[in-house]
């Protein structure tokens, strides 16, 4: 009998790229060439419209993506006779639109639910002061807040109506996951940035509860999230990231920060991993992981161990912009100029200028 | 001998020195009208002297101007019509994006423009005019002893045909295919430029004059009667209601003369 000589297979790990490898990608490399970047299909040109919104660490994102050269999309920009400079001022473009942090997937889920009408929280604007009022689902968009209610609620229509039209005209856009924990209203669910009575409104326990989300309630709200944005834009991609800002505080009883930190960001990981193998168009970039990852040695955080550094923040949108542009990079754009000024404005300067001078020589 | 001198002369009327832009040209006509019928007005007034084009414009540099009012008394007055047509500016041609702001004052914006929140176009006029007419004013605060009063400038024009008719040649084109902006929006950029011009002169410790009382209408538009003909002034009618108002502020009498 002729004894069967088996075949050997090399086993897997074989096979595997070098970034499969600890050592080989992240320990034998030096921390400015980490690039944690796994399969990520998103690709942009110039003419893309990125969109971005999410926690304070998407305010970076936009601005880079500013200065880059490509194009950041923003529907809700202010008026053009306001100047660009004070447009800034007044948080137009900090985000594609007005709507300030979004910390939570749903936070994220009820601003597309408002902005098409079919959610209606019962909130009423909070009243900060005589002549300040803000609004409850961005308290801080409006430095000094709003002049009455009535304004508030026109400017709030005004903005869900450029939110309508960001999410209906954009190529790709961009999520980064902040918060697990939030406060919401017993009433209707409303969920809040920002706990009221911190930067505005009244605490009162009755009303308002405190709200830690699970991942399968993270996940419950990016897929319906998803929907929502794919049945008004059947082509728009996704692209999530986590935030690698710890929490400030939590709220989670006798829980440390710490851990609380470990919690949130591990449930929006996972999330945000489940979401990108459940969907074609949802994809994850490794923000978090750039930045909090053990090969910086904590060098990309500030000494507040918070905030993120501009070198980190530099080493994520290095690596963004290789992934998603194949490399292709583009010329940075011109930043406004300080003198730059509406053409239309500009033209009734020099009519009012002229009459003035006109009116001095006697005419 | 010479402070006796002074004193009397104190006594007898305070010296009032106006110095400003545009808007005063309206009181150096005014001025013009009384002298040429033979009456006095108490007051000199001085335009702000610029060279455009090689063509001098004004008759007094602020320097000069800030020069003269130094050895002025406390009981004398210095009068400010510096600047005042920023809102004319934002507010005098319709913009291709019509836009609207609510005011602290009730106003409400009007549909279907495009809402600017009114904390962010009052951060842009106070910033503008901070580093504009209100360092003017507060330099011409700081070089006198004397009592220093600005004038808001007059309030706009309802009549948009007037506008429209009355606008400089070289904007022959632009203006009808622009058009002009509704009226009460130009109101309401006058009485937002007013707000921030009284808190400046507040902090500089500038009274403030308003408007002459018989040349605004009931809504707050300046009387036709008082129109220069242009988009933004008013004429030597208002000039002259402007002098009874200081002669009657600092002078405690109004001179004879017709308001038409």
């Amino acid at each position: 009998m002729a004894q069967q000589v088996k075949k050997e297979h090399p086993h897997p790990y074989k096979s595997l790229p070098e970034k499969a490898f600890w050592r080989r990608s992240v320990a034998g490399v030096k921390p400015a060439k980490v690039d944690p970047v796994g399969e990520f299909n998103v690709r942009i040109s110039t003419d893309t419209k990125v969109a971005t919104a999410g926690s304070c660490f998407a305010q970076h994102i936009a601005r880079h993506l500013k200065q880059s050269g490509y194009c950041y999309y923003v529907a809700e920009a202010g008026h053009p006779i306001l100047p660009a400079q004070a447009r800034a001022r007044q948080n137009y473009g900090l985000f594609s639109c007005r709507y300030g942090n979004i910390y939570t997937a749903r936070q994220l889920r009820q601003l597309i639910e408002r902005a098409y009408g079919r959610f209606d929280p019962v909130e009423k604007p909070w009243k900060k002061a005589q002549g300040v009022f803000l609004d409850p689902f961005r308290p801080t968009s409006q430095p000094g807040g709003f002049i009455s209610a009535e304004e508030m609620l026109a400017d709030r229509s005004q903005h869900l109506a450029a939110v309508r039209r960001m999410f209906e005209t954009l190529d790709v856009f961009v999520f980064t996951l902040g918060l697990t924990e939030c406060w919401r209203s017993k009433e209707d669910g409303a969920v809040f940035p920002v706990c009221p009575g911190v930067e505005g409104g009244t605490f009162d326990p009755k009303k308002y509860e405190f709200y830690n989300q699970s991942v399968e309630e993270v996940i419950e709200d990016l897929t319906a999230f998803r929907a929502a944005l794919s049945a008004v834009n059947p082509q728009a991609q996704i692209i999530l990231t986590v935030s690698p800002v710890p929490l400030v505080a939590t709220a989670q009883p006798g829980e440390h920060v710490l851990s609380a930190t470990t919690y949130s960001k591990s449930v929006l990981r996972v999330a945000a991993e489940a979401m990108r193998r459940g969907f074609d168009n949802v994809h994850y970039f490794p923000s978090y992981e750039i930045i909090s990852g053990a090969f910086n040695r904590g060098a990309y955080y500030a000494d507040d161990l918070r905030n993120v550094v501009e070198e980190g923040v530099g080493h994520v949108m290095r690596l963004f912009l290789a992934h998603a542009t194949g490399g292709a990079g583009a010329a940075a754009a011109e930043g406004p100029s300080a003198v730059e000024e509406d053409e239309h404005l500009g033209l009734a300067r020099q009519l009012i200028q002229v009459e003035c001078d006109e009116i001095a020589l006697d005419r | 001998m010479a402070e006796v001198a002074n004193k009397e002369r104190r006594l007898a009327q305070p010296r009032i020195l106006l110095f400003g832009d545009s808007h005063a040209h309206a009181v150096q006509r005014a001025i013009a009208k009384r002298e040429g019928k033979g009456q006095s007005a108490p007051i000199s007034a001085h335009s702000l002297l610029k060279e455009k084009n090689g063509i001098r414009i004004g008759s007094t540099s602020l320097e000069k101007f800030l020069k003269l009012i130094r050895e002025l008394e406390p009981e004398d007055v210095v009068v400010s019509m510096i600047g005042g047509n920023q809102h004319a500016v934002y507010s005098t041609i319709q913009h291709p994006q019509p836009f609207d702001f609510f005011t602290p004052d009730g106003d409400v914006a009007e549909e279907p423009s495009e809402i600017i929140p009114y904390r962010a176009i009052r951060d842009v006029f106070e910033y503008g005019l901070r580093k504009g007419d209100g360092r003017m004013i507060e330099d011409v605060r700081a070089a006198t002893k004397a009592r220093v009063v600005h004038i808001l400038p007059p309030p706009p024009k309802k009549d948009n045909a007037h506008i429209a008719k009355h606008h400089e040649t070289i904007f022959r084109e632009d203006l009808p295919q622009r058009g002009v902006s509704r009226p009460e929006l130009r109101l309401k950029f006058w009485k937002l430029q007013s707000r921030i011009l009284k808190k400046l002169c507040k902090e500089f410790e500038v009274e403030v004059m308003v408007p002459p009382r018989r040349a605004v209408d009931e809504e707050g538009f300046l009387r036709p009667e008082f129109y220069a003909n242009d988009a933004t002034h008013g004429n030597w009618r208002y000039g002259e209601r402007v002098i009874r108002e200081l002669e009657r502020r600092y002078i405690g009498s109004t001179a004879e003369w017709p308001s038409k």
